[in-house]
């Protein structure tokens, strides 16, 4: 027996779900973007403003759950910080 | 021949920060150990994130040359013992140099934050974090 009625909208509401779990997940680099890489170039250590976005008023690191940056962009962010640190143009304390 | 990206930090108490003096002592410093400047430039004078010798304030220099890797280790190493310098970066660049943006120009290219709000706004009840 085909699947009709109210069985049918289950099973697409199913794929619906499925669909959005599935979805993958994109940060703020990589949003949009066909290759990551467009998206990482952009990652700079001398851009201080667009780094002081991923920092504490207090200039820790945020973690990445709360930056929202992908595995490769949150790499890419924390060594532009530290680059940043050495040449004192942010902060390592306060 | 590699192509560089330097980024040097100046003792203002012994470099003048003046444009051309700057841009001038970091080319010599390049060009002394057989660099090929592109172009160098006065990027920034700036308060600086912390003190580096009884120093609160600095100029930066942006350097973009081309040299031999062995040299490049000469010139670090000539540059960490000068007394005029208190900061050297050198990166690699890849087959091509990047856009040459000094602290102005990334000025100018700062979204306002009323246009994209960036992080979570905690007014909405979104978590900030607080690690101790
Ligand atoms: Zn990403």
């Amino acid at each position: 027996m085909a699947p009709n009625g109210p069985t049918r909208q289950k099973a697409k509401d199913k794929k619906k779900r499925l669909k959005k779990l599935t979805e993958k997940a994109q940060c703020r680099w990589c949003k949009g973007l066909k290759t990551c890489e467009e998206g990482l170039a952009r990652i700079d250590w001398k851009n201080v403003d667009q780094l002081q976005r991923f920092v504490t008023p207090q200039g820790k690191l945020f973690s990445r759950k709360r930056s929202g940056n992908c595995s490769r962009s949150q790499s890419l962010v924390k060594a532009a910080v530290k680059y940043a640190r050495q040449m004192s143009l942010m902060p390592y304390v306060g | 021949m590699n192509k560089y990206e330097g980024m040097f930090l100046l003792d203002n108490s012994k470099v003048k920060p003046d444009a051309a003096e700057c841009a001038a002592v970091v080319s010599d410093a390049i060009k002394k150990h057989g660099g090929n400047v592109v172009r160098a430039d006065r990027w920034d004078e700036r308060k600086l994130a912390y003190e580096i010798r009884k120093q609160k304030r600095g100029t930066f220099v942006l350097a973009h040359f081309e040299a031999e890797s062995a040299n490049v280790a000469a010139i670090r190493d000539d540059v960490n013992l000068n007394e005029n310098f208190l900061r050297i970066m050198i990166m690699r660049c890849g087959d091509e140099f990047p856009t040459f943006l000094t602290a102005v120009d990334y000025e100018a290219m700062r979204p306002r934050r009323e246009e994209e709000p960036m992080m979570g706004d905690p007014a909405k009840g979104d978590v900030l974090e607080e690690e101790v």
